[in-house]
C-alpha cells in the first residue's frame, strides 16, 4: 500500500516536472480576462473580453500599432476614392489561414456578408450600416449579394459607402469586419469556434478553451508576420472578479490584470509602483434623466439644476480616485476630429455653481416644504452605488431632493431601463466601438434603440442626419459638434466622468503602450525572460 | 430484495425528477430579462432570428414541452450563452471537474470528521476533547466564502505555497485549497456527529464486556465500537452531499474552478436557461442517487435494517 501510494506521488511529481520543462523554452503570456467570451465567432462575439482574444486570433484588412494607430492588416495598402466613398484594398499574397490556406478577396466578401446577414445572429451587424444597402439587408428587403463589397480580383477588394465615413479606417478593427474561413464555418454549420474546429488568419490560433476557465493561444506558424511574434502562448483567463483577479496576480499567476478592484487603486500604487498602468479610456460614465415622464418631462430648469449641483471633482478624487476626468460633456477627449464640447459652468465656482441650482430649482416650483422626490436606478455594484450614494447626498445637500436609491441585478435593469416606464435617474455608461464622435453622437438620436432617456429632439435628429451625409469632413465635425451642444442645453443626461483604462502589468513585459481604445495586440509584446526569473 | 428496492426508488426518482425541471424551468423563465438582453440592443430582424432558433418565440408552455421531449432523448440542449457548445458538451467538460472536487472533498470530510470524532469521544472532557470541539464549533459557523479568501491570503499570497485558484489538468495543487475550503464545514460537522454516537457505543454493555474480557481499545475500538458509532455519519451523507453541492457553487466560484457550480452561477446571470436547467438536473440525478446509496449502505452496516 505505502509502495502504491509513493509510485502514485512519484507519477504526479513526474508530470509536474515534464509540464514545466516543456513549458519554460516557451514565452507564455498569461492574461487576465474579465468574464468568460460567449463564442470565439468574430461576428457572433460581443463585449471587452472576447474583442480582447479576438484581436489576437484575427486580423482584419487594418491593424493597429501598439499607440493605437492605423496600420495595414491583410491589406497591405488602400485607395480611397476623390469622394471618399469607394475604398479599395489590396491585399498580401502571402496572407495566409492558419491551415496554409490562400486569404483571397472572396473570403472577405463571403464574411461581410455573413457578418450582416440577419441569419447569422449578430448583435453588432448594425456598425457597418455605413456600407452600402447594410441596413436594407438586415431590415429583410434586400438580398445578400446586394451588398456593396466586391471582390475585384483574387487580391483586389472594394468597398463602397453610402457617404464618406471618416471613421470607416477604424471601424475595419472591429470584430465583425475580420474574415472567417468559408470552408470551416459551413462544415460546421456556424458553430466553427472550438479548439479542434477554428481556422484563424491572426498572429494566433486557438489551442484550448476550458469554459469558464481559461483560453490558450499558441503562435500561428502560418501568420504573414509570424517571424515577428514573440511571444509563443498568449492564455488568458475567464476571471470576473477584479478582487480575484488581484490576488492571482499578487500570487504570481498572472502577468496581466485586466482592470483593478474599485476604491484600491491607492493601495494598489502603493504596492505594486509602476505596474499600474492607468490611460484615459474612450468613455462616459453618466445619468440619464428619463425625459419621456415627470418630473423630467418639461422641466429644463430641474435638470439643469441636477446638474450642476453634482460635484464632479469630488467624484473622481474621492470615490473613482484613479485619474478620471470630471466631465461636463457627452463626448470625451481624445476622440479623433473633434473638440470637446462644455457646458459654461464648466469654469464657475462651487458656490456659483450652488446658487444657480437652488435659483433654477426654485424656478422648476420645488423647496424645502416641497422638494423633489427621485429614484435612482443603477445596476447591482459597489462602484455604482458609492457613486450613486454620493450624487444623492451631494442633491439633498445642495437643494433638498429626497432620492430612493435602487439597485438592480443586470438583466432586470437592462430591461427596465430600455423601457423607459418607470425610471426616472438610471446610470449609464458608454464606451465607443470605434474612435469617432458619432459613436456617442447616435446614442441619443430619438429612434435609437439605446436612448435611455427618451431623449427626441427634431434639431438634434436633422443635425446627426446632415452629418451622415456630409461629404466635407470639416463640416461634419461642425455639424456633430453643434449637435452636441444642442443636446447639452437639453441636459437628458448628465455626464459624471470619461473612464480611464486600468490594468497592472509585469515589468517582463516590453512593448506594451497604453491607447485610448484600450486595444493591445499580443504580437506587438515580447517577455523580458530573465526579469521574470 | 434489495434490488427490487433500489429499482422501486430508482422509478420513483423519475417523477420528483419531473416535477424539479417543472419548477426550476418556470421560475428561471420568470426571472425579467432573457439570454440575448444586453447592453447592445439587437436590430430587430436580428432578434426574432434568435428567438425563433431557441424557440423563443413560443409560448411558455410550448417551450416546456419541447425542452422535455429534448431531455428524454438526453439531449439538454444548446447552450444559449456560448453558442459553440451545447449543455452536454459543457456538462461533460464541467462534470467530472466537480465530481472530483466533491469526491475528494467528501472522503476527506468523512475520514478525518470521524477521526477527529473518535478520538474527542475516547478523551472526552481533556484538553484534545475541546479542541476538536471549539474547530468544530467554528468550522460550522464559519462559512466557505469566508475560509477560502483568509486561506488564499495566506497560503497563495503571503507563503507562496499554493495557487490562489484556476484549475490546470495535472497539477495538483490547484486542488488543496479548495478541497480543503469545502471539506471544512463537513469535517467539522461530522466530528460532533461522530463524538455523540461514540460516546453513546462506548458506554453501552457490550463494549464494557468487551474491555471486561480484556480487548485492547484500539481492537474494540476496530471491530465493535466504530461500524454502530459510524452509522448517524452515514445518514448524515445524504444531506451532506448537498451541502457539498451547495457550497462547491460558491468554491468553485471563489477559486475560479470550471465546473458545474461555476456554470450555475454565470448561468443565471446570463438567463442561459438551457444551462441552468442542465445542472439542476444533474445535480438532481446525484442527490437522489446519493441518498439512495446511503439507504443502501445503511442496509450493509446495520442488520437491523431490512427492505
Amino acid at each position: 500500500m505505502r509502495c502504491f501510494m509513493l509510485m502514485c506521488l512519484m507519477a504526479i511529481s513526474a508530470c509536474d516536472e515534464s509540464r514545466s520543462v516543456t513549458e519554460t523554452n516557451l514565452s507564455v503570456l498569461r492574461r487576465g480576462n474579465g468574464a468568460e467570451p460567449q463564442t470565439l465567432d468574430p461576428h457572433r462575439a460581443e463585449g471587452v473580453p472576447a474583442a480582447n482574444i479576438l484581436r489576437d486570433l484575427y486580423e482584419g484588412l487594418v491593424s493597429e500599432t501598439p499607440d493605437g494607430q492605423l496600420i495595414p492588416g491583410v491589406a497591405e495598402s488602400w485607395e480611397i476614392s476623390a469622394n471618399a466613398s469607394r475604398y479599395i484594398f489590396h491585399l498580401r499574397n502571402t496572407a495566409r489561414w492558419s491551415n496554409g490556406d490562400e486569404i483571397t478577396a472572396d473570403d472577405f466578401v463571403y464574411s461581410f456578408r455573413r457578418s450582416i446577414n440577419p441569419a447569422t445572429g449578430s448583435s453588432y451587424s448594425q456598425v457597418l450600416s455605413c456600407i452600402v444597402n447594410v441596413k436594407q439587408i438586415i431590415a429583410g428587403h434586400m438580398g445578400i449579394e446586394k451588398l456593396g463589397v466586391k471582390a475585384l480580383d483574387k487580391h483586389t477588394l472594394e468597398i463602397t459607402l453610402n457617404a464618406p465615413t471618416p471613421y470607416f479606417l477604424s471601424l475595419l478593427t472591429h470584430s465583425t469586419t475580420y474574415p472567417v474561413h468559408r470552408k470551416t464555418v459551413e462544415a460546421w454549420h456556424g458553430h466553427f469556434s472550438r479548439p479542434d474546429r477554428l481556422v484563424s488568419n491572426g498572429a494566433y490560433t486557438l489551442a484550448n478553451w476550458v469554459v469558464q476557465s481559461q483560453i490558450t493561444l499558441d503562435k500561428n506558424p502560418h501568420y504573414w508576420d509570424a517571424s515577428n511574434t514573440r511571444v509563443d502562448r498568449v492564455v488568458y483567463y475567464a476571471i470576473d472578479d477584479a478582487s480575484q483577479e488581484l490576488q492571482r496576480y499578487w500570487a504570481g499567476e498572472l502577468d496581466w490584470t485586466e482592470s483593478i478592484p474599485v476604491g484600491q487603486v491607492d493601495w494598489v500604487r502603493s504596492k505594486f509602483g509602476d505596474q499600474l498602468r492607468i490611460a484615459p479610456y474612450l468613455g462616459t460614465y453618466y445619468y440619464g434623466l428619463n425625459v419621456t415622464r415627470a418630473p423630467f418631462k418639461d422641466q429644463p430648469e430641474l435638470r439643469h439644476a441636477l446638474w450642476l449641483a453634482i460635484d464632479r471633482d469630488t467624484i473622481v478624487s474621492k470615490i473613482t480616485a484613479a485619474g478620471e476626468l470630471p466631465a461636463y460633456s457627452w463626448v470625451p477627449p481624445g476622440v479623433l476630429h473633434y473638440q470637446v464640447q462644455s457646458t459654461p459652468d464648466q469654469n464657475w465656482s462651487v458656490q456659483q455653481r450652488l446658487s444657480e441650482a437652488r435659483r433654477l430649482y426654485r424656478q422648476a416650483g420645488y423647496s424645502a416644504e416641497h422638494p423633489l422626490k427621485l429614484q435612482l436606478l443603477y445596476n447591482t455594484s459597489d462602484n455604482h452605488k458609492r457613486i450613486a450614494l454620493a450624487v444623492s447626498s451631494m442633491w439633498k445637500k445642495a437643494l433638498g431632493v429626497e432620492t430612493e436609491l435602487i439597485n438592480e441585478e443586470w438583466k432586470v435593469f437592462l430591461d427596465h431601463r430600455k423601457q423607459l416606464a418607470q425610471t426616472q435617474v438610471v446610470r449609464g455608461g458608454w464606451i465607443a466601438d470605434y474612435n469617432d464622435a458619432w459613436s456617442f453622437a447616435e446614442l441619443l438620436q430619438s429612434d435609437n434603440p439605446m436612448n435611455n432617456s427618451g431623449y427626441s429632439s427634431p434639431e438634434y435628429d436633422a443635425l446627426l442626419s446632415r452629418a451622415s451625409t456630409e461629404t466635407d469632413a470639416e463640416k461634419r465635425q461642425q455639424l456633430l459638434q453643434h449637435a452636441e451642444r444642442v443636446m447639452l442645453s437639453d441636459m437628458p443626461i448628465i455626464p459624471i466622468f470619461f473612464y480611464v483604462s486600468k490594468s497592472l502589468i509585469k515589468p517582463a513585459i516590453k512593448g506594451f503602450e497604453s491607447n485610448i481604445m484600450d486595444h493591445h495586440y499580443s504580437k506587438h509584446l515580447s517577455l523580458d525572460q530573465q526579469s521574470f526569473q | 430484495m434489495l434490488l427490487r428496492y433500489a429499482f422501486q426508488r430508482l422509478l420513483s426518482a423519475i417523477p420528483t425528477l419531473m416535477v424539479m425541471v417543472f419548477i426550476a424551468f418556470y421560475l428561471v423563465h420568470s426571472a425579467p430579462g432573457g439570454p440575448f438582453d444586453t447592453e447592445k440592443v439587437i436590430a430587430p430582424e436580428v432578434r426574432a432570428n434568435l428567438d425563433r432558433l431557441y424557440h423563443l418565440d413560443q409560448p411558455l408552455h410550448k417551450q416546456f414541452i419541447y425542452y422535455l421531449r429534448s431531455i428524454m432523448r438526453g439531449d439538454l440542449g444548446p447552450s444559449f450563452r456560448y453558442r459553440d457548445y451545447s449543455v452536454n458538451d459543457l456538462i461533460a467538460a464541467g462534470f467530472p471537474v466537480s465530481f472530483k472536487l466533491g469526491a475528494a472533498a467528501m472522503s476527506l470530510a468523512v475520514i478525518i470528521g470521524s477521526l477527529l470524532g473518535m478520538f474527542a469521544a475516547l478523551y472526552r472532557n481533556s484538553v484534545v476533547d475541546n479542541t476538536i470541539q471549539l474547530f468544530s464549533v467554528t468550522g460550522i459557523a464559519i462559512p466557505g466564502f469566508v475560509i477560502a479568501p483568509v486561506m488564499i491570503l495566506l497560503f497563495s499570497i503571503d507563503l507562496k505555497w499554493l495557487p490562489a485558484g484556476g484549475w490546470q489538468i495535472g497539477r495538483w495543487s490547484d486542488w488543496v485549497l479548495p478541497v480543503i475550503a469545502l471539506a471544512l464545514p463537513q469535517i467539522a460537522y461530522i466530528a460532533r456527529l461522530m463524538r455523540g454516537s461514540m460516546i453513546d457505543v462506548l458506554n453501552s454493555v457490550y463494549i464494557r464486556a468487551a474491555y471486561a474480557k480484556g480487548l485492547p481499545t484500539s481492537l474494540i475500538l476496530r471491530r465493535h465500537a466504530f461500524k454502530p458509532a459510524f452509522l448517524p455519519v452515514l445518514s448524515y451523507l445524504g444531506p451532506a452531499s448537498a451541502g457539498i453541492i451547495t457550497g462547491s457553487v460558491v468554491i468553485e466560484q471563489i477559486f475560479s474552478i470550471p465546473g458545474i457550480g461555476r456554470y450555475f452561477v454565470q448561468g443565471a446571470i446570463n438567463r442561459d436557461y438551457t444551462l441552468v436547467l442542465g445542472v439542476v438536473v444533474v445535480y438532481g440525478i446525484l442527490v437522489i442517487f446519493a441518498n439512495l446509496v446511503v439507504d443502501l449502505l445503511y442496509a450493509w452496516l446495520d442488520p437491523k435494517v431490512e427492505y
